[in-house]
């Protein structure tokens, strides 16, 4: 997986375009990971505040 | 029945219900949070395929958001108690007595934050800095279009240069959208829909307040 986009400019020179977009689905899995595996400690792990 | 309390001050306590967000407050959370998600959705969805004409709604709620963000600032500056969102020692204290009731090695429960928690005034602090990150390099990028007040022009800056303005807005892009999804997650759960509800009509009611406030921290007029 590419981190960066890259293309030449007019002299030939390669240079940097941008981030690469398939780290779109990297941050959502990311994200969704943060959430599952909260909800899940929150749901069995979590100490109950009396 | 009570009605909600007057909208002034933030704080401010008349009946059974404690104001927390002002009306101007809340206006321009959702703007923001409107903006985000039109700037998000119009750069996103045409890279995975869904192609319309997105870049003047990109630059135009960019602009909306810029506006927003400056008069957040300066309300915060000069008309709220910015020391509410800092982040202090009693906070740090406040980590240790977390860690140790989450991993279990304590039963006492951790202290009640102000009116903000820590983590709260986390995300917040990131929000601020990857949109701000994110508005001055998209202000940057405007100078590559044509808009009703210039001609586009590429030539301002070098290859190179454009290129860490493009990879750093990218970047910060793409950090929302797992900031939004965190966000927006937690604003959902359970315990925490009283903030979301404040969020919307204003105010939580003394009983929560109590309870999940240190009056201490967080005095109410």
């Amino acid at each position: 997986m590419e981190l960066f986009r890259t293309s030449r400019n007019v002299y030939g020179q390669e240079t940097l375009a941008g981030m690469s977009w398939d780290l779109i689905l990297v941050f959502v899995a990311v994200g969704a990971a943060l959430i599952v595996l909260h909800a899940a400690y929150r749901l069995f792990l979590a100490p109950k505040r009396k | 029945m009570n009605r909600p309390v007057s909208e002034r001050t933030s704080g401010t306590a008349v009946t059974d219900r404690i104001l927390r967000h002002a009306l101007t407050d809340r206006v321009l959370h959702w703007l923001m949070a409107a903006c985000t998600l039109i700037l998000l959705g119009t750069s996103f969805l045409p890279i995975l395929g869904w192609q319309f004409p997105w870049v003047t709604a990109h630059w135009v709620s960019g602009f909306v958001l810029i506006a927003a963000v400056l008069v957040h600032t300066v309300r915060a500056l000069f008309w709220k108690d910015i020391r509410s969102m800092l982040i202090g020692s009693a906070d740090l204290r406040d980590v240790r007595a977390l860690a140790r009731f989450n991993l279990r090695l304590s039963d006492a429960v951790p202290p009640r934050p102000g009116k903000y928690s820590l983590a709260q005034k986390l995300i917040h602090h990131a929000f601020t800095g990857v949109v701000l990150v994110a508005l001055v390099t998209g202000a940057i990028m405007m100078a590559k279009i044509d808009t009703p007040w210039w001609d586009s022009n590429q030539y301002i800056l070098s290859d190179a240069t454009w290129g860490v303005i493009y990879v750093l807005h990218g970047l910060t892009a793409l950090l929302l959208i797992t900031m939004v999804m965190a966000h927006v997650y937690f604003a959902l759960r359970p315990e925490k829909l009283l903030f979301t509800r404040s969020m919307v009509l204003g105010w939580i009611t003394r009983k929560e307040y109590r309870t999940y406030h240190d009056p201490e921290r967080w005095q109410v007029k």
